[in-house]
């Protein structure tokens, strides 16, 4: 069962991200917004953001790329499973740059940088 | 086989029908999967009263009030989108994030269950059955995770995997065996899918689907030879079903 194999910090990984969301959710309404529950969330997110990599780190090792390619022909998946890891890692690297900015109140987001933060939150911590 | 479904678009009022939807099993899943945790809390309690027994289930418990925390901090937003509010591109984004995200931690607790004692199904859902079908049933219902709930009957998978005939003739003596997810237990109005799991036997029992198509006698070989059909495949279970 898909659970089972799930280590129990990356468990955690969607708890961050919903954090994160809720405080980039309230920074969409008001990008000069500040409360104890956006600073908080946007260490949650940075956290996340530092999961995300480590679980790509661990799948490297973690399976055969003989194994991993068979199961993306059984799936139609073409893409490089390698790239797509360096791709998270990059965009993982970016939005953690970007919360530890927002979270020391430096930059005044965009609307494109927090749909795009919202996204990425949602996309790595939703893959089942 | 591709492996994204494409997503039809829709206009605003049947996208947030959709978003309703969605959000109302997310919300009745919660609150069921709360109900069995509180009830699998007072058993360990019950049974081991000198020791704290119960670390592991206020640990699930505690992850799922997390993730329903989570969706309540964005329940203005959410009120916003069902009340065809404006909402911006990022406060749009975060609602459907945080009903997705709690659907994760949904899916991640109920299948966790699956390690704790399990529950037997309620007998009301039986006594539904039987009215349905006015008929005896020979059936058990068993509950179990959300992936194989609903899917598949017991012997179709034992099929699959050849099993011989005569094995499962022995095995099929107690009847069809339907599987119900366990946060549907209480939920009477998710039992009605459980109706139609039945319909399938009931359908395999008296050929029904063949006679409709097939016709009955000796027409029956003909119009099948004149459809080129010859064995048609059985479907069953909700995700294969139309």
């Amino acid at each position: 069962m898909a659970t089972a194999t799930i280590p129990r910090n990356d468990l955690y990984l969607s708890v961050l991200a919903g954090r994160a969301v809720t405080a980039l959710a309230d920074l969409s309404g008001d990008p000069s917004a500040w409360s104890q529950r956006i600073e908080s969330g946007l260490r949650d997110g940075i956290f996340c953001c530092q999961a995300v990599r480590a679980r790509a780190g661990r799948n490297i090792g973690g399976s055969s790329s003989e194994g991993r390619s068979a199961l993306n022909r059984s799936v139609g998946n073409t893409s490089d499973p390698d790239s797509v890891r360096t791709d998270v890692c990059t965009e993982s690297e970016r939005i953690e740059r970007f919360l530890l900015q927002l979270a020391s109140r430096k930059h005044r987001p965009e609307m494109p940088e927090l749909v795009g933060a919202i996204k990425f939150l949602r996309k790595t911590s939703t893959d089942r | 086989m591709s492996g994204k479904p494409v997503v039809r678009r829709v206009h605003s009022e049947l996208e947030r029908r959709r978003f309703l939807y969605v959000l109302g099993e997310a919300l009745e899943r919660v609150h069921r999967l709360r109900q069995v945790l509180k009830r699998q809390q007072v058993f360990v309690r019950a049974e081991h009263a000198q020791v704290q027994p119960t670390n592991g289930l206020d640990t699930l418990i505690g992850y799922l009030d997390n993730h329903r925390q989570n969706l309540l901090d964005n329940s203005h937003l959410i009120a916003s989108l069902i009340r065809n509010r404006p909402l911006s591109d990022g406060e749009r984004e975060a609602v459907e994030g945080a009903v997705d995200l709690l659907i994760v931690g949904l899916l991640q607790v109920h299948e966790l269950l699956l390690l704790l004692p399990r529950e037997a199904a309620k007998p009301q859902a039986s006594f539904l059955l039987r009215d349905c079908s006015g008929k005896d049933l020979k059936l058990s219902i068993v509950l179990t995770n959300l992936l194989s709930a609903y899917e598949y009957r017991f012997e179709d998978v034992l099929e699959k995997v050849n099993i011989e005939q005569a094995e499962r003739g022995s095995l099929t003596q107690g009847g069809s065996v339907l599987c119900q997810a366990f946060a549907d237990k209480d939920n009477p109005l998710a039992w009605a899918v459980l109706a139609h799991e039945y319909g399938h036997a009931l359908n395999d029992a008296g050929t029904i689907s063949e006679k409709i198509v097939f016709g009955e006698g000796p027409e029956k070989e003909s119009k099948a030879k004149d459809l080129k059909l010859g064995n048609y495949p059985r479907t069953v279970g909700m995700v294969t079903d139309s």
